[in-house]
């Protein structure tokens, strides 16, 4: 990965330039982060021209171990006011290695009166007139198919993302061709919408062969760190036979499962909607249905699924946990075909799971609709397509619809929605919500699998403190977190594997320094943006009323949440 | 001592006995004041492979002394959703 693309928008511009030394290092969010934090004004609007758009695989994509292919995109979040990082499995970043593309930098705002999309190829990179604008991403991925052929991979966003909403997320394809691995986190859907770029096509047709440092010794390695991921109990376990929805009768056992807008941790239904029924539902109906489906080329531990309706066609792919738990649990709805309709609606309309399905909690608490309104949410969801006024409002996400609704318990950490982990539950990840550069974040530091009580706040600190580097290493090297139970104890072997892909040598002690530098750099963005000590914390709601059944409130000391960014 | 005792998901997969119980609740007999992990090596099941112990609806250690009348859950671990 040898270029750098840069695309102005407002001069309509497209120019290729090499690789600065001081990035080579780099990828992925730590790659973003650095450009955004060399690049972008941190005290610009996000959603103005001088925001900029940074797409990057991580240091091993392309590259066929299992679970690299994560893309990321960062920029300062229209949600946060700060810097943010989403990342997604799918086929665009294993699209842009193999055109040797390090970074995808969008800059500026189009003056133009219409959408274009942005053509890539080994020969050509256009701007081209989005006649699909206005279109779900479904139809729109289809009409970009049809165009250009099924080698084509798709980063796209959806009638959400186009108006500037701030719940919108980027989605690209999958291996099969469908739009929803979801970039969905921070609002960046609207940061491209407000740019005036409705898609990115990558055709890697004809790239040459990815020339590895040394094939052989990645490919003995490459053997190894499969062994490891499929002997794994967590890698090998639980994730491949019932995916991410497994999770929703731990937190529900736990009381940290997110339900009625966050004001119970444990949810009646849960049992109809954790893995386990999930996995009986796509069995017994067949069909087009899949438990075991990988979201990107070579992934061995297959997470993801297919999720069919009663006639075996499928509804939607994939059905997630933090879906089921934010559209499920949390808006007191008990029934996954329900949830799968809703996030089918989301998806098409380029919007963000997690955020709408806070904003919808958020709504039902203060009286919009009746808690387990599932037709109710799927027609504030219409609103939302429809553009009507409560639709814009509902489409900025939690934080603003629960101002202008009067809301005193909106579960945001840094304006963005919290996932389905309630944080009086696993306080250790309530840390990270607080702490992190990103916000309300599950992916950026996850403490949920520390075998200690989730519920007493001695040992949170220092979880999230660990568990945070942890996740960058993965995050900047395009890797899933989810390997990282298998090979976050292997770190010396992912520098091997590093170096024998792109000639990068690298000890696992120095994959952490890397971390937290990439830390270092989102944190002092923040800080130029204007964010402060002041702002890690939870919502007070948190600290104050106490979950019904295990009676626990978030008390981490804010003194011990400031140190986490002062070490 | 008697408790009951429900594995879920993948563990069930683990314990042969769970074959003929629905869904992998059973009862179990245990001696007085034994530990979870008593439970876990008598079932077969390696320490590894369970990563969550809940015990009346609350969350427990692996050393937790069970009571008569207990019900145990057994969850292998899970990074994040």
């Amino acid at each position: 990965m040898d270029k750098i693309i840069r695309v102005n928008l407002s001069e309509g511009t497209i120019t290729t330039e090499p690789v600065p030394e001081k990035y080579r290092a780099l990828g992925g969010r730590s790659l973003t982060g650095k450009i955004i934090l060399d690049e972008v004004d941190p005290g610009c609007e996000p959603l103005g021209l001088r925001n900029k758009l940074v797409f990057a695989p991580g240091l091993l994509g392309g590259s066929f171990l299992s679970s690299s292919s994560r893309l990321s995109v960062g920029g300062k979040s229209p949600l946060t006011g700060g810097i943010k990082e989403a990342n997604a499995g799918g086929t665009a970043a294993g699209a842009l290695s193999k055109l040797g593309i390090k970074a995808l930098i969008i800059e500026g705002e189009s003056p133009l009166d219409y959408f274009q999309y942005l053509y890539v190829d080994q020969e050509k990179i256009e701007l081209r007139p989005a006649e699909m604008a206005g279109q779900g991403v479904y139809s729109a991925a289809k009409l970009l198919f049809e165009r250009y052929g099924d080698k084509a991979s798709l980063i796209l966003i959806g009638p959400g993302g186009e108006r500037g909403y701030r719940a919108a997320g980027i989605t690209n394809t999958d291996v099969q061709g469908r739009p929803s691995r979801f970039l969905g986190r921070g609002g960046l859907g609207a940061v491209m919408g407000v740019k005036g770029l409705k898609a990115i096509v990558i055709d890697p047709t004809g790239a040459e062969a990815i020339d590895y440092h040394d094939r052989k010794a990645f490919q003995e390695l490459n053997k190894e760190m499969v062994k490891l991921l499929k002997e794994n109990p967590v890698t090998g376990g639980v994730y491949p036979k019932y995916g991410t929805a497994a999770m929703a009768t731990r937190t529900n056992a736990i009381h940290a499962l997110p339900t009625r807008n966050f004001s119970a941790g444990s949810f009646e239904c849960a049992n109809r909607i954790d893995g386990e029924y999930l996995h009986y539902i796509i069995t017994s109906r067949g069909g087009a249905g899949d438990t075991t489906h990988a979201c990107m080329p070579g992934c061995v531990i297959k997470c993801s699924n297919i999720y069919p309706d009663a006639e075996g066609k499928e509804l939607v792919a994939p059905l997630e946990y933090e879906t089921i738990g934010l559209m499920g649990s949390n808006l007191s709805i008990g029934n996954l075909d329900d949830i799968a309709r809703l996030n089918y609606l989301c998806n098409d309309l380029g919007l963000d799971t997690i955020e709408m399905g806070a904003t919808i909690g958020v709504a039902m608490d203060q009286g919009l609709l009746t808690f387990g309104d599932a037709d109710g949410a799927a027609a504030l969801l219409g609103e939302v397509a429809e553009d009507t006024l409560l639709g814009k409002v509902l489409g900025q996400g939690a934080l603003i619809t629960g101002k202008v609704l009067g809301s005193r318990r909106i579960p945001v950490a840094k304006g963005q929605s919290m996932p389905a982990y309630d944080p009086r539950g696993v306080k250790g990840l309530g840390v990270t919500y607080a702490t992190s550069p990103m916000g309300a974040d599950h992916t950026a530091g996850n403490t949920i699998r520390a075998e200690v009580d989730h519920t007493d706040p001695a040992p949170q600190p220092a979880l999230s403190r660990r568990a945070q580097p942890l996740a960058m290493i993965a995050d900047f090297m395009g890797l899933c977190l989810f390997v990282m139970p298998a090979l976050g104890a292997h770190l010396d072997k992912l520098g091997q594997i590093c170096e024998q892909y792109c000639g990068l040598k690298i000890s696992g002690d120095e994959l952490l320094a890397a971390a937290e530098k990439a830390l270092q750099v989102e944190r002092e963005f923040n800080r130029r943006a204007g964010l402060s000590p002041a702002q890690d914390r939870l919502p007070e709601f948190m600290m104050d009323e106490p979950l019904p059944v295990s009676g626990s409130v978030f008390d981490v000391s804010l003194d011990e949440l400031r140190k986490i960014n002062e070490e | 001592m008697q408790i009951k005792v429900r594995l879920h998901d993948i563990l069930q997969d683990k314990v042969a006995a769970c074959a003929s119980h629905e869904k992998g609740d059973f009862e179990y007999q245990l001696p007085a004041s034994a530990p979870v992990s008593h439970l876990l090596k008598d079932l077969g099941l390696d320490s590894r492979f369970v990563g969550l112990v809940v015990v009346n609806g609350r969350q427990a250690a692996k050393d937790y002394s069970l009571q008569d009348g207990d019900r145990v859950e057994l969850f292998s671990p899970m990074s994040g959703g």
